[in-house]
Parts: C-alpha cells; structure tokens; sequence
C-alpha cells in the first residue's frame, strides 16, 4: 500500500485521539479523570470483545481483523508486549495529577506531546521495540521542531 | 513546576512506548487483538488504581452525559488497532508527528466552528507550521 494512503490514515487516528480527548473531557464533568478513563476503557474493551466476536463467526472477515500479519517479522509476542495498557493508563494517573498543578492542562499536553515524538524519534533511531532501524535526519529534526511548534502556538496562544 | 513539566514530558514517553509496544503486540497476534488486549489490561489496572489509591473510589457511569462521552471507548479501539498497523510502515516518529498534527488541526477546527478561538492569526499560524512540518518529508527526501 502506497505511503501517502497510511500516511493520510495516521491523520486521521490524529482526528480520532482528539475525539477521545473531547469524550474524556465531557465525561470528567460528572466524574474524576481516573474514572472517566476507566469507563473509556471499559467501553473500548467490550467493543473490541464484540468486535472480535463477530470476526470469528464470519470466516471473511476473520482473516482480516485476526490473523497474524503475513509480513510481520515477529512470530512470538514477548510478555512485556501486553502491558501496553498499563503505560497508557499510567499517563492518565500522571496527568491527573499535572492537570491540577501550576502548568495546567495546556502545560501537560505540551510537556507530553514533546515526550511523546523525541521519544518515538529515539526508538526509531535505535530501533527500540522491535523497530526496524529509521535514522534521525535532519528533516525528522526540522519535522519535529514544526510540529511542535505549531502545536505550542495552538495550545498557549489560539 | 519543573518537576511537573518533567513528570508530563515522562508522560509523553509513557505515551509513545504504549503505542510501540501494542504494535509490536499486534504485529505478533494480529493488530485487532493487539488493541483488546491494550483494553482489557488498561481496564483492569485503571480498576486497580482506583481501589488502591486512597484519594478515588470507584463512580458509576451515568447517564446524564451526552451520547458523544461515550463514545471515546469505541473510537479508542479503532484508534489502536490502526496505529498497531501503521507504527510498522511509517515508523513510530512519523506516525506520531502525523496524529498529532491530526489531534491538533481538529482541535483548531472544532475550536474555530465553536468560535472558541482567541487568535485567528496565530490559529492560522499554528496550522500552517504543523502542515509545513507534516508535508516536509514529501518535499525534501529524495524518493527512493
């Protein structure tokens, strides 16, 4: 598959997280930010059971959603591959606590939006995670600096 | 204040390594699977916070919330399994600085048609450092 269709793919998971952080918010209305995300997850998990469930009754779309990758490198799933959930649950629990700090809402997304593309840039770098190996050019370097700092505009100043 | 900006920026890293590992996950069982699993295991830690800190209990959902505060779930399971995929193609910088330029440029978008922006001009700006830095790798890496 072309580049160009993933890449307008990964925009669009970009347009879906800001979805999730619009439903969070609404829920963080009537409930503590530990709990909104539980019930986030809640929903998630029944829905990908449900998903999951309708996919292996129906043969044609089993070996979409649920075989193996035919290209992937990896066979076997290390053990620490399913702790993902806990990293992410765990940012929620940080920013909980960040949110209602000195820095403040804007301040946490800006702090974790900078974590979270120098980190990714490293891993490819070195090939972290099972990775292949993607070096850090200059244009990633000038790549990162633009959107981060579109993004800082938005948050501090629009 | 550093130590909050520290502990946020470790947030960040937390953010990216969950997203990596679940798709190294996904690479291995299948990407739909990858992202049950970042589910379930989500859920339950998330439950076991709630009980273990002495600050939170445990709240029902309720029903008052608009039908769009509960649909996060179902958009996160989506946003996973497809990240899972992606992760792999594009590698896991240009897959974050590409959703998150999506993240942003909604929120601008939704802000603008909610007119709750405070600077026009500096909302145009935002967006066009992030489409110029989403489109640099098209415009300078040499094809290969």
């Amino acid at each position: 598959m072309s580049s160009s269709i993933v890449s307008i793919v990964a925009l669009l998971v970009g347009c879906g997280v800001a979805w999730i952080i619009q439903s969070s918010a609404i829920l963080t209305r009537l409930m503590d930010s530990l709990n909104a995300s539980l019930w986030i997850h809640a929903i998630g998990a029944i829905f990908a059971s449900l998903l999951l469930g309708v996919a292996y009754l129906f043969p044609r779309l089993r070996s979409y959603l649920i075989h193996r990758p035919q290209n992937s490198p990896h066979q076997r799933a290390p053990w620490w591959s399913y702790l993902g959930g806990i990293l992410g649950g765990t940012l929620v629990a940080i920013s909980a606590v960040t949110t209602t700090s000195a820095i403040g809402l804007s301040g946490t997304i800006s702090c974790v939006l900078l974590g979270q593309m120098s980190f990714g840039s490293c891993a490819d770098h070195y090939g972290w995670f099972g990775l292949k190996k993607r070096r850090f050019t200059r244009i990633r370097a000038f790549q990162l600096i633009l959107v981060l700092g579109g993004s800082w505009i938005l948050i501090f100043y629009a | 204040m550093v130590s909050m900006m520290l502990l946020a920026v470790f947030g960040g890293i937390l953010v990216a390594s969950s997203q990596m590992v679940n798709s190294r996950l996904g690479g291995s069982i299948g990407h739909l699977k990858g992202s049950f699993w970042n589910h379930w295991v989500g859920l339950v830690f998330m439950a076991g916070l709630i009980l273990l800190s002495p600050m939170h209990s445990l709240q029902p959902l309720t029903t008052e919330a608009p039908w769009h505060g509960y649909i996060g779930g179902l958009i996160g399971v989506t946003v996973v399994t497809l990240s899972n995929w992606i992760i792999p193609r594009l590698g896991a910088a240009l897959t974050i600085a590409l959703s998150v330029s999506g993240q942003m440029l909604t929120g601008v978008t939704m802000d603008l048609i909610t007119d709750r922006i405070e600077s026009f001009v500096l909302g145009l700006l935002g967006m066009a450092l992030i489409t110029l830095g989403m489109l640099l790798p098209k415009l300078l890496e040499k094809p290969n």
